[in-house]
């Protein structure tokens, strides 16, 4: 039997990720002029028995050294976020529901930065496809009223890795706005994971790629790293 | 002095071996500098002693450590000032400063730190109700904001975790160190150049100058030195319900922002030509026949017992937080001037919001009641209230930024803006702020009105390596 739309979407989801993941990570702003910005970056991500934990901290460069994120993914409702900035001394509680705002200034939405549920769409496979010799699945995603900032999104989903090799973001007109791709796909610690991922916006012509430099995942995770205390240390 | 040299010098040698790489292997040392230079000019000089353009640079080594096998991790922090300023006459004046300089010991259910902290408690971002540990430093008045102002002091913290999620703080601190005002001799002072400006003034007679000249003011009540009858204890319960971060507050502290006592009953007319300082007032104060100890006046500094409250949320696209604070023992100048300590029920909520194009508001509000009001309050209402908020947004993804940051006393009229425009160098870590701050209305002892003639531009360099 055929697979769904849906059924793809819900595998894409549920893809094995790891119990627990650390990463750092290199951010690179590139202008349409080809000027770059850099930042490093270090994250945990932890699924405490399905409350999915991450926290995120800037190391470079040093005049947002020291911000740090912690999100708690909440089965229902939004998600609780704090950000903690060096110069207010203490974390504060965020707005979560917001998530069109852009991620620290990046091309990449909170939305974006979030696994989304197959519930929130409705997901159509429009056909088997290769790109760049992967065979893909491309997978159109509407998402319900309400639920998005994007009308809908066409993911082109490595058959093998069940990673979303390319999307593109198309608001509630039909426009498309922006385009992930995800490139240098490796299997660690038996894991698919995407080394780089590079988000464009189509109107300004401005790019970020995030470069994992590392990775490491079913290490084990000190469960106080996702503790408010932990940003406030 | 001699132990605050030797103190700095040890620990000058020590942070000088940890940059040489001259440390145990285990013991990880994450060194930063971070430098500012701020240069600012009183548009309007509006009298000889002002000052009108001054420079305050900073430089701070910051040495963050850790011994992972230990799980013990702290920072040594070591800041030189130099100030200069220029006006009738030209001087400059520099200090080092030992900052935060402690060890903190993490264990699965707690925490212990122990040496010069700066701690943040309470949720609001510009008003103070709870956020009382450390003393501040308003010898350039809020130039710099809350968090740049304050001053670390030696304190033993102990932390709780439980594991249903909710954690005590408890903090002992063994002596008491009084924020830092200048009362005369500072476009910041609270009572500015006024004894200058009489000296110098050929409108004043001598025997009003030799009154003005007498006047002195002292430190306060003995509470600074190190021991059991001078600690400070404060205690917070912290957790979370349903959605609602909120804390729970017990605080046994010196007030640090003095309040003037005087030595003699004569010194209520001292202090009446001093926070009003009209012609009038000085007349009366010199036919009052003051003189000698009648113009000492000393800085109280009272204990001040509190129970308060914090709590934050989030409420559709908003974030929102709030605390409250009942205070015994507040200290106050009543209307004739004499010191008198009143009880001070203190609520505030704040309110946060980031729109669409990535506008980003805080509006704060703050409603005091003073519970004893009595025949009332010189500078201080029953129930005053005041307003402060912020709204900036970045620009080019976060090279340029625009900040307004402003405050408002509903109840006497004085408010202060603070627009200021920032262009950041991401790569090399700069960056150069320009802005002003503008001083109107109120009442001349209100604390913006204080400052009606001291709107000031500014501009600052900020680097961080």
């Amino acid at each position: 039997m055929a697979l769904s739309g849906h059924e793809l979407a819900r595998q894409v989801y549920d893809r094995d990720d790891g119990n627990d993941a650390y990463f750092q990570t290199e951010m690179v702003l590139i202008d349409k002029n080809g000027r770059e910005r850099q930042r490093l970056l270090e994250s945990f991500v932890y699924d405490d028995d399905g409350l999915v934990k991450s926290y995120v901290e800037f190391l470079d460069p040093p005049d947002i050294r020291g911000t740090r994120f912690l999100s708690w993914e909440q089965p229902e409702g939004d998600d609780i976020q704090y950000l903690y900035l060096p110069e207010l001394g203490r974390s504060r509680r965020i707005v979560s529901s917001q998530k069109n705002l852009a991620f620290v200034n990046t091309d990449f939405s909170y939305e974006d930065m979030q696994r989304r549920k197959p519930e929130k769409d409705d997901h159509r496979i429009l056909a088997n496809e290769t790109l760049e010799g992967y065979p893909v699945y491309l997978l159109e995603s509407r998402a319900h009223e309400g639920t998005s900032q994007y009308g809908k999104r066409l993911s082109r989903i490595g058959m093998e890795s069940l990673i979303p090799l390319s999307i593109d973001f198309y608001d509630r007109k039909g426009r498309k706005i922006k385009s992930l791709r995800s490139r240098d796909i490796r299997q660690i610690d038996g894991i698919w994971t995407a080394m780089e991922v590079e988000m464009v916006d189509i109107k300004s012509g401005h790019r970020t790629v995030m470069r994992i430099r590392e990775v490491r995942y079913n290490q084990g995770v000190d469960g106080a790293i996702f503790e408010v205390r932990n940003l406030e240390r | 002095m001699k132990t605050i040299i030797l103190s700095v010098g040890f620990w000058a040698v020590i942070i000088s071996i940890a940059w040489a790489g001259v440390v145990p292997a285990a013991l990880d040392w994450e060194p930063e500098v971070q430098w500012s230079s701020l240069v600012y000019n009183d548009v309007i000089q509006n009298n000889d002693g002002e000052d009108e353009v001054v420079s305050d640079h900073r430089i701070e080594l910051k040495n963050g450590f850790s011994l992972e096998e230990y799980r013990v991790e702290g920072a040594i922090d070591l800041e030189w000032r130099y100030e200069t300023f220029h006006g009738m006459e030209n001087e400059s004046r520099s200090d080092v400063r030992l900052r935060e300089a402690y060890a903190q010991w993490n264990r699965d259910h707690d925490r212990i730190a122990v040496g010069q902290k700066i701690v943040t408690w309470g949720k609001l971002d510009d008003l103070v109700v709870l956020d009382r540990i450390n003393p501040q430093d308003f010898t350039h008045f809020v130039l710099y904001d809350k968090q740049e102002r304050k001053d670390p002091v030696l304190m033993l913290e102990h932390e709780w975790f439980s594991d249903q999620g909710f954690q005590i703080e408890t903090i002992f601190l063994p002596g008491f160190e009084s924020s830092d005002v200048d009362f005369f001799g500072s476009n910041w002072a609270v009572f500015g150049h006024l004894k200058e400006m009489v000296a110098g003034g050929s409108e004043y007679s001598a025997s009003q100058k030799t009154s003005v000249d007498g006047i002195a003011i002292q430190d306060g009540d003995d509470v600074t030195g190190y021991s059991l009858r001078n600690s400070q204890v404060a205690l917070r319960l912290r957790g979370r319900r349903n959605d609602f971060d909120y804390g729970i507050y017990y605080l046994n502290l010196y007030h640090s922002l003095p309040v003037l006592r005087e030595t003699t009953p004569l010194g209520n007319t001292v202090k009446q030509f001093l926070y009003d300082p009209t012609a009038a007032h000085l007349n009366a104060l010199v036919s009052s026949g003051a003189s000698g100890n009648d113009l000492l006046l000393t800085e109280a500094h009272p204990r001040v017992h509190a129970v308060g409250a914090d709590w934050e949320t989030v409420w559709g696209h908003c974030g929102l937080r709030g605390e409250m604070a009942m205070f015994w023992g507040m200290p106050y100048l009543a209307r004739d001037f004499a010191y008198t300590e009143k009880n001070l029920l203190s609520v505030g909520i704040g309110i946060d919001h980031t729109t669409d194009s990535q506008w980003y508001m805080d509006l704060q509000y703050l409603q005091d009641y003073v519970m004893n009001y009595g025949s009332g309050l010189y500078g201080m209402d029953e129930a005053p209230a005041q307003v402060a908020g912020t709204i900036s947004k970045e620009f080019l993804r976060g090279i340029v930024r625009f900040d307004l940051d402003g405050a408002w006393n509903l109840s006497y009229g004085d408010w202060m803006l603070n627009p200021e425009l920032t262009y950041r160098w991401e790569r090399s870590g700069v960056s150069v702020s320009a802005g002003a701050f503008i001083f109107q209305d109120g009442p001349p002892w209100s604390l913006f009105g204080r400052y009606d003639n001291g709107d000031t531009i500014y501009v600052k360099f900020f680097g961080k390596f």
